[in-house]
């Protein structure tokens, strides 16, 4: 995480603001203390549980997210719920994500063999850099889900409008050649 | 006349390094053609002793024809008797084929653009010169022509450029070149057992033909392949310019040499492997070729030839799915099945075979749209193979996405299935690029799966391969109700 100290706070406060307002955070999971700034050395916000300790508690939000994987026979999307803590709409979005290239046996992430270099979210465009290792690309249909799983599981948030996919920095025609990729893919 | 201006202004992006070479510092010269002065956007400048000019005053000014060639940064300049070839920064240049060494400032990028010197090319085209030290022009004159019949000869091609000669690790050897001609029909002699391939007025770079040492011709040997144990290349001849290269082939091996963009590729593999009918090494398929049809007379005089486009998915960096029962990657699938595919069809006047790659280029999939689209094409077959995590998925998928395409895809997705004689996934829709944005008839067959073992063995086993080719060629014909 690059944001600076300031960003996390304001972040964070802006998230806790804009989630109060839609009622989405479930009031259980979000800790009493008031936003604590990150330590120098890293990002707190990271955690996936909210700590007990004494030390002060980075405020945590907690949203259900659907994910969707695709069945055994690679002939339709499987939806599966997460539940994810977050500290800003990036942080969810890394998370979610992560949670999307989670295979759930014997429904597979496309997403699985894919590396995210970083993902990054800026007025409502979520830039996400990855690397196609050789030996994980697929064939049309596969190619075909893999897009529409990412569309499908990103564009759940309002926050999102658009993502940006790059490979390796680039804006390509086409991840594996079979499909045209918009720059950026937008919501439908 | 041509002009290159768009070239010339790509060009002079990538050298923008040159742009801080610096000024001369003096006047610029001004030129006179028959008394007249030549004005050009860019400064001529005098550089030892030389005057150097954009390449326009030699097109525009002067009248010559002038072509520019980014890759070998190559400039020819030519009139109707005299072709001058010239290097960026060489001191050799080629009149009519001859290589001759200049004493005077070799053409060079400055400023972002070509320039050349005007004396030297100039006075190889017949132009006479004068330069006026006090004033600082350059005087040049026309002389009156001289035609000499009897001398005159037929048009001699443009000279090409071999730029480079490599094997790649597939045991492809790639040809790159800058304009050079295609090969003559390739000549297969034995004792020892080699192949030898004429590029009939052909030249190599400097820095190639540096490489040939004193035997007259450079060889690379290769160890431990059992497909050849070298190959070399030579100016064969010099009238006619001939570049030659000879391919030392063990006894059991084939080859099959296909033209790309800029390249010619001979893809060496065993005997058995070639083919049934070599693919025909004269005419590369451009986009814009649609070479006249043969003559040929099928026996209903009412046929059409159809011109079908196959399109081997994937290519060089893109290698497509992966076999890791085989260690083998979809793009050697998608080009052998096409190669074979065109060679059945071909065996059939009424079909003309147009592959979008016949090597293992890289194409952008708007490329393979574009190409269709350009040879008018009245049938697209896209041909990939499939891959999923769960290896246990196996089988034939034909894919369409306009209605004039269903039943294409319907009738050949039988025949796909009797080809490769595995389990039947069926015809679904879909929007991939190249079945999306063309708009004859087109499908993308999904011919088995490479991460399933089982059908791996099949898309990579040449009796299916060939038994897949026979059946697309059937299925066309049933779908175009040919006899």
């Amino acid at each position: 995480m690059k944001a600076g100290k300031l960003r996390v706070i304001l972040g964070v406060a802006a998230c806790t603001l804009l989630l109060a307002g839609c009622g989405v955070n479930e009031p259980g999971n979000v800790a009493g203390g008031s936003v604590v700034s990150p330590s120098p050395s890293g990002a707190p916000s990271e955690s996936p549980l909210p700590t007990a300790s004494p030390a002060p508690t980075p405020e945590l939000l907690s949203q259900e997210v659907s994910v969707y994987l695709t069945d055994e026979q690679l002939l339709e999307m499987i939806e599966r719920k997460v539940t994810i803590e977050f500290g800003s709409e990036e942080e969810l979005l890394n998370k979610t994500i992560e949670a999307l290239q989670e295979n759930e046996e014997p429904n597979q992430s496309l997403w699985n063999g894919i590396e995210i270099l970083s993902a990054t979210l800026n007025e409502g465009i979520a830039t996400i850099d990855i690397k196609i290792p050789d030996e994980s690309r697929l064939g049309a249909p596969g190619e075909m889900m893999l897009i529409d799983s990412l569309k499908k599981t990103l564009f759940q948030f309002e926050f999102i409008d658009g993502i940006q996919l790059l490979v390796q920095g680039e804006q390509v025609e086409s991840l594996m050649g079979h499909v045209d990729l918009e720059h950026p893919l937008k919501k439908d | 006349m041509k002009k290159f201006v768009s070239i010339l202004l790509l060009m002079s992006l990538l050298f923008t390094l040159f742009a801080s070479v610096g000024h001369a510092a003096s006047t610029p010269p001004k030129l006179f053609l028959n008394g007249k002065e030549l004005l050009s956007d860019v400064e001529p400048r005098i550089e030892k002793g030389s005057t150097l000019v954009p390449l326009a005053i030699l097109s525009e000014g002067l009248g010559y024809e002038v072509e520019w060639e980014g890759g070998p940064k190559k400039v020819t300049v030519k009139n109707d008797s005299t072709v001058i070839e010239l290097i960026i920064n060489q001191t050799s240049i080629r009149v009519n084929g001859e290589v001759k060494e200049i004493d005077v400032t070799p053409p060079k990028l400055v400023n972002w653009r070509t320039m050349v010197p005007v004396r030297l090319v100039g006075e190889l085209l017949g132009i006479s010169f004068e330069w006026k030290e006090d004033v600082r022009e350059v005087h040049m004159f026309e002389k009156a022509e001289e035609p000499k019949p009897g001398t005159e000869t037929p048009e001699t091609p443009a000279v090409g450029y071999i730029t480079a000669v490599n094997m790649d690790e597939q045991s492809i050897i790639r040809i790159s070149h800058a304009g050079a001609n295609a090969p003559g029909k390739p000549k297969l002699l034995d004792n020892p057992r080699r192949l030898v391939i004429d590029f009939p007025y052909t030249a190599f770079i400097p820095q190639l033909a540096n490489t040939i040492g004193t035997d007259g011709q450079a060889k690379i040997t290769v160890e431990n392949n059992p497909y050849l144990t070298s190959y070399r290349y030579s100016q064969f001849s010099a009238s006619p310019l001939t570049a030659r290269l000879v391919v030392d082939l063990g006894d059991d091996t084939g080859y099959v040499l296909t033209s790309g963009e800029n390249e010619f590729a001979i893809a060496l593999m065993p005997l058995s492997e070639v083919p049934a009918q070599p693919v025909d090494p004269e005419t590369p398929t451009e986009p814009e070729e649609p070479s006249t049809p043969e003559p040929s007379t099928p026996p209903d005089n009412s046929a059409d030839v159809y011109d079908i486009v196959l399109d081997a998915g994937h290519g060089a960096k893109d290698p497509g799915a992966y076999s890791k029962s085989l260690n083998r990657w979809e793009k050697e699938f998608n080009l052998s099945a096409v190669l074979k595919i065109k060679a059945e069809l071909e065996k059939d006047k009424r079909f003309r075979v147009h592959l979008t790659r016949k090597d293992d280029t890289f194409l952008e999939l708007m490329d393979r749209v574009k190409f269709a689209e350009n040879v008018k094409a009245d049938l697209f077959i896209s041909v990939h193979a499939n891959s999923y995590d769960n290896t246990s998925v196996s089988g034939v998928e034909t894919y369409y996405e306009r209605a004039n395409s269903k039943a294409f895809a319907e009738t050949m997705h039988k025949y796909v299935l009797a080809g490769m004689g595995i389990r039947d996934r069926g015809v679904k829709k879909a929007a991939f690029k190249v079945i999306k944005e063309t708009t004859m008839p087109a499908i993308l067959i999904e011919a088995g799966y490479l991460s399933n073992a089982s059908d791996a063995s099949a898309l990579f086993n040449t009796k299916t391969q060939d038994k897949l080719a026979v059946e697309v060629a059937k299925g066309i014909k049933d779908y175009l109700k040919l006899k």
